[in-house]
């Protein structure tokens, strides 16, 4: 499995201004709900922040991977939203979150699940490819980036 | 050098939260200590690492630990696996 299989370009966000996790997971629930209309912004919001409370997604190196399983979900969705500045995200290594990979995932998608992480993994455990995200001009280019 | 191999028991496998409980028992230990099969030997320590195994349930994975309380390691992470990440399931 592909990154270009879950994101599409409108996907994206190249800059947003958040001051904190919780504010940044409604900011971004509030997002994807306004482009897809099957999902609720409370209801992703709240799936969010209930799988944030079972431990951070914030996986280290200014990454977090917010994910959750919805009912109203039906293919594995991708949505990658970097921040104006680093928030704290108690992440693994408590340093602060500006990168944000936001996985939507069905009920039952269990392998499926488990290949995404990794190609995600690959892709984001990169110095380099993190850098690029950074240093990208735009949410186009972000695109180019995250799907090369 | 403990060398042995290890069943992923629980129903999601090495998802996020569970290669995040695995990472939080290895980074416990001063030893080194790798996980994978054997094409691809991970450091067990990385979340990003494991991630990439995309071990699903049943996945027979090894464990190499080396160094200082080596034992002591390797049976912390068994008694994770074992206990299929204290998900119940």
């Amino acid at each position: 499995m592909n990154i270009s299989d879950i994101l599409t370009p409108q996907r994206i966000l190249a800059d947003l201004n958040c001051v904190s996790k919780k504010r940044s997971l409604e900011s971004i629930s509030k997002w994807l709900a306004q482009q897809m209309p099957e999902f609720d912004d409370k209801q992703l919001f709240n799936a969010l922040i209930c799988r944030e409370k079972l431990g951070s997604t914030g996986f280290g190196d200014g990454i977090a991977i917010p994910h959750c399983r919805l009912t109203s979900c039906t293919q594995v969705t991708g949505a990658l939203v970097r921040l104006t500045n680093g928030v704290d995200f108690d992440a693994i290594d408590r340093q602060p979150v500006d990168l944000l990979f936001v996985l939507l995932v069905p009920q039952e998608a269990t392998d499926e699940h488990l290949q995404i992480l990794a190609t995600l993994a690959a892709s984001f455990g990169q110095a380099e490819f993190r850098e690029q995200l950074r240093q990208a001009a735009d949410a186009e280019a972000m695109y180019q980036i995250a799907i090369a | 050098m403990i060398h042995e191999q290890i069943t992923i028991i629980n129903k999601l496998g090495l998802h996020a939260r569970a290669a995040a409980k695995l990472v939080a028992v290895t980074g416990k230990h001063s030893c080194q200590i790798e996980i994978g099969n054997d094409g691809k030997m991970v450091n067990a320590k990385s979340i990003m690492s494991v991630m990439l195994l995309a071990a699903a349930q049943g996945t027979v994975l090894t464990l190499k630990v080396e160094g200082e309380g080596a034992q002591q390691a390797f049976d912390d992470v068994a008694q994770l696996v074992n206990n299929f990440f204290d998900e119940g399931e």
